[in-house]
């Protein structure tokens, strides 16, 4: 009886199986992909042309890193999704039967490399990020901004030694959001945010409310540049709870004069600016270098001299055009340099990706898996001569 | 032994002696030969890079000895018709008068604008983006007057125009032999003419003689040429570093190096010369200029008479020649089926695709760099790729099916790079993202391959539809057509695949991602992404052969909208080289693949049921 049930349970065990083989012969089935590629294609044409009018990173955050995207009102998948799906149909293809022999070693291989080219993608997608540290001659920085991403920061300038920062970075700076913390007595309400906009004078002086900048500027907003990166973000807000400085105040990117707040006897500064990140050392710019071809305005190379500082051992780096420096999984590479008369201020790309060697490791394995299965029909083709 | 290698090929491919069309010069950041100088600026001028009228007060003189000639008889060559004005629109408010080659001259446009003065100032006044063709072209009508005035008086002076005749005069300044003097040599001697300078304003008026009087003339007349010190354009002199400055410069009043003296010296006897008709001897003061430079500065003379022998030769469009002569033969072989016929095809296929090798070898040595760079190059190279496997097959099929893949995909190619070499220098240096030997040589190559293989891939299956089309009964053609074409897909696969890989890892280590979603980064991604569409379609058995064809063949849209189509778009880091003409190409180019193949593909559907 009991071996009856056993052999019963195995049965269905086995049954299960291949219920699970079904399902998985029919989610990695070859003619799912063959779809999903062709949605990518569509998906890889229009996301190019439309970066004509839209620019590249609205088009990329639109068509490729988000996992729906809109066409009138209807949804569609996005790269993102198409990628996880591609990734789930691509995974099935190792439960198939002989996938080991020598037939198909070769192409096994090669699905296997793509499939760690996707994880790659999807690790880079999630968790790296980076932005540019951007440093005059002679100066040190040790943080790096965000192309994108904006905050607003509060610092307490009250203490003769230490400054205290409250920092509300982007996902909270929306229309209508209420700010505050336990660092600073007052609340901060966000009237509007805009994503790009330009300070224009005001020809009548405002309402009495209307407080710093705010009296006698006001914030335009303009459309969205192509270049995601050169909008000059701006934000209006209003103050309360504060003893006397109760009023609404403006704040935009790259602002002349720094907002500063007198109040119950405490000094603060409102900065809004890039997103920083710190990074575990310090870089201190000793030298911009830019070769031009002789005679010409055509740059042949650019290099940084630096110093890179940890606990305050320095160490001289020269980063130059295709030739970065690594240090403790950051990455910084020559980007671009602003001149400003005798002024050189290099901007170096800063990255740190967790997925960064992923690309590397699954070209090796897909050029082994190609060219195996190459040499594999090569030979058989020489085999069916002979005979 | 790589260098080995190299001074082989170099000993191989140098020809030709050194002369006058070989000095160098430095032009957007290159040291090049005069010739070159002197055929972009034909080129920029005239739109061609030689002479081709029926002037009757103008011989057709090569580009070199046209640069001699304004150097050296400045007035007479205002005359020439040397300005290419296509627009009538642009001609007729210039006020001048129609004439069937649309070339006009220096002196009748300088009329034009002096009585349109107007017209100048009010485009000046206007900004860029409201400017129309019209507007444009007259700007660059003028910039092209303005740069051939600054050329033309570039080596004004090496002219010897000043006559000094009196025996003391000529004794102090060590002049021998009697003939006039130019500007330059007062300026190499400049201490010794002080020294006559001095006694002249030492001496009073009254009580000149007539050698200061002759001096003082001298002096006016020497005041009078350095009107033309804005002639700067001809980088001509060696300096410091890497920059080499024009005549004029090094003759503001500076200290000239021994090397700047000397060849100063050797410049004013080479204009001489040249001015006397003498080529002899201005052949000898070449080679005196080109080994005094060597003394003092690293310069591969070589490779100067090579890219001037390169310039000469017209390389690429022999090859074209021969493809279309291998064409016709072939043509000629389909109807008498001969084997000689058929071996006389292949053979004009293999000179012209030598040639086209021997014109990129050219290239790459005079360059220094890997054979893919620009826009142009890559039409050269994916060509010879094309090409390349078409003889391959060629080699082991001797069914002239190579030979009509390699001529048709040749000859289109060859044409599209003659276009686009009428639009400029194509032996710019590059910009410094670019500037790394290494990448360029494994990405750029690889992805420039898959190009090619996609494109033979694409043409087998306009082959093999056809095939169907008309021989549907021929099954065992049919059948390797058919494999031919799938072992080609797999092979454009791993070169796009790895050549848009490669990308990702060079932008990776040049700035920080692997992938930006940047449009030529899709385009070949989208190639990628059609060839494994196709592969898993036929696994799948989604498709059978006249499916799997028809979208092979299709490719070549991919290929084409990757290629040049994202450079229309002028967005990311790739666009370079922009054409209006370009897009409606593209699109005529498009709209008839489309149609012709999609009607191929009813027809063979109709024709065999089978393989549907």
């Amino acid at each position: 009886m009991v071996l009856m049930s056993l052999k019963l349970s195995l049965y269905n065990f086995a049954h299960h199986l291949s219920n699970m083989r079904d399902y998985i012969k029919i989610i990695g089935s070859p003619k799912i992909f063959s779809f999903t590629i062709m949605w990518m294609i569509i998906l890889v044409f229009i996301g190019t042309i439309v970066q004509k009018d839209i620019g590249l990173y609205a088009a990329q955050m639109q068509y490729f890193s988000s996992w729906f995207t809109w066409f009138g009102f209807l949804p569609f998948p996005s790269g993102k999704l198409t990628m996880l799906v591609m990734f789930i149909n691509l995974s099935c293809y190792f439960f198939r039967p002989n996938i080991f022999s020598n037939k198909k070693i070769g192409i096994t291989t090669t699905h296997f490399g793509v499939i760690l080219m996707l994880v790659g993608g999807a690790l880079t997608s999630f968790f790296s990020h980076g932005g540019s540290v951007v440093i005059d001659e002679g100066k040190i920085s040790n943080y790096y901004e965000n192309y994108y991403n904006k905050e607003l920061v509060v610092i307490n300038t009250s203490d003769l030694n230490n400054d205290y920062f409250t920092v509300f970075e982007s996902p909270l700076l929306i229309k209508n959001s209420v700010l505050s913390h336990g660092s600073i007595p007052f609340q901060i309400e966000i009237l509007n945010y805009y994503i790009n906009c330009k300070p224009v004078s005001r020809i009548y002086e405002g309402q009495d409310e209307l407080k710093g900048m705010a009296k006698n500027f006001f914030l335009q907003q303009i459309p969205i540049e192509k270049e995601y990166e050169q909008n000059i973000s701006g934000i209006i807000y209003k103050l309360s709870n504060t003893e006397s400085s109760d009023g609404i105040y403006m704040n935009y990117i790259g602002q002349p004069v720094t907002q500063t707040l007198h109040d119950n006897n405490k000094d603060y500064m409102l900065i809004l600016r890039r997103e920083r990140t710190y990074l575990p050392f310090e870089l201190e710019l000793i030298d911009f270098d830019k070769i031009m071809h002789p005679g010409t305005e055509i740059a042949k190379s650019y290099s940084s001299l630096v110093n890179l500082m940890e606990n305050n051992i320095p160490r001289k780096v020269l980063i130059s055009m295709n030739e970065p420096l690594r240090y403790k999984g950051y990455t910084f590479y020559q980007a671009s340099f602003i001149e400003n008369g005798s002024n050189q201020t290099t901007v170096l790309a800063t990255v740190k990706n967790h997925g960064r060697l992923f690309p590397y490791i699954s070209t090796i394995i897909m050029c082994i898996g190609i060219l195996y299965h190459m040499l594999f029909m090569v030979l058989k083709s020489f085999n069916r001569k002979e005979n | 032994m790589i260098k080995m290698i190299y001074i082989l090929c170099l000993g191989i491919l140098i020809s030709a002696d050194f002369t006058y069309k070989d000095l160098p010069i430095l032009q957007s950041g290159r040291l090049k030969p005069l010739d070159s100088f002197a055929r972009n600026h034909l080129l920029q001028f005239y739109g061609k890079h030689q002479f081709k009228t029926n002037d009757k007060d103008f011989e057709n003189i090569v580009a070199s000895d046209w640069l001699f000639q304004i150097f050296t008889k400045p007035e007479k060559e205002l005359d020439r018709k040397v300005f290419n004005i296509r627009n009538p629109e642009v001609a007729f408010s210039l006020g001048l008068d129609k004439n069937d080659f649309h070339k006009y001259s220096f002196k009748e446009i300088i009329k034009g604008f002096q009585e349109n003065q107007n017209l100048l100032e009010s485009l000046k006044t206007k900004d860029e983006l409201n400017q129309t063709l019209v507007d444009k072209q007259i700007i660059e009508v003028y910039q092209n007057i303005l740069s051939y005035d600054e050329i033309t008086h570039g080596m004004y002076c090496f002219l010897p125009l000043i006559n000094i005749s009196s025996s003391a005069n000529r004794e102090f300044m060590g002049i021998n032999d009697d003939k006039l003097v130019s500007y330059s040599y007062f300026m190499r001697n400049i201490d010794k003419f002080k020294v006559l300078l001095k006694d002249l304003l030492d001496t009073h008026e009254s009580k000149w003689n007539e050698s200061h009087l002759e001096l003082s003339h001298i002096a006016i007349q020497l005041q009078k040429m350095t009107q033309f010190h804005y002639a700067q354009s001809l980088k001509i002199i060696p300096g410091d570093d890497e920059l080499w400055y024009s005549p004029w410069e090094v003759m503001d009043g500076r200290s000239l190096t021994r090397l700047q003296y000397e060849i100063l010296e050797l410049y004013e006897k080479l204009v001489d010369s040249y001015i006397k008709n003498d080529i002899n001897n201005v052949n000898i003061y070449t080679h005196s200029i080109i080994d005094k430079i060597g003394v003092d500065i690293d310069l591969n003379t070589l490779l100067l008479s090579k890219e001037t022998s390169y310039n000469e030769q017209n390389i690429f469009l022999w090859s074209m020649v021969f493809y279309l002569i291998a064409f016709f033969i072939m043509g000629v072989s389909w109807m008498i089926i001969n084997k000689y016929v058929t071996l006389a095809s292949f053979i004009s296929i293999i000179i012209g695709f030598l040639l086209h090798s021997y014109g990129l070898i050219s290239r790459m040595i005079i360059m220094q760099r890997p054979p893919v760079t620009t826009l142009y190059e890559s039409i050269l190279f994916v060509s010879f790729i094309l090409v390349l496997f078409a003889l391959i097959f060629e080699y082991y099929r001797r069914d002239t099916l190579g030979v009509l893949i390699a001529s048709i995909g040749g000859i289109f190619l060859h044409f599209i790079g003659f276009k686009y070499a009428a639009d400029g220098d194509t032996l710019g240096v590059l910009v410094a993202v670019l500037n790394s030997n290494f990448w360029l040589s494994t990405h750029v190559t690889t992805i420039a391959t898959g190009y090619g293989v996609s494109l033979v891939a694409g043409l087998m299956a306009h082959i093999y539809l056809i095939v169907c089309v008309l021989q549907p009964q021929n099954k065992k053609l049919l059948n390797k057509l058919f494999n031919n074409t799938y072992g080609l897909t797999l092979m454009g696969l791993f070169f796009t695949m790895f050549g848009t890989i490669l990308g990702g890892i060079w932008a990776d280590q040049s700035w920080g991602r692997f992938w930006g979603w940047d449009p030529k980064e899709n385009g070949a991604l989208l190639i990628v992404l059609w060839h494994l569409m196709m592969l898993h379609l036929r696994v799948s058995g989604l498709i059978r052969k006249i499916g799997y064809a028809y979208g092979v063949s299709l490719v070549n849209i991919i290929v084409v909208l990757a290629w040049f189509g994202v450079n229309l778009l002028n967005v990311g880091l790739h666009s370079y080289g922009f054409t209006d003409n370009v897009a409606t190409n593209l699109f005529l180019f498009i709209g008839f693949e489309i149609i012709f193949m999609t009607t191929m593909y009813l027809l063979a559907k109709r024709k065999n049921p089978k393989l549907v």
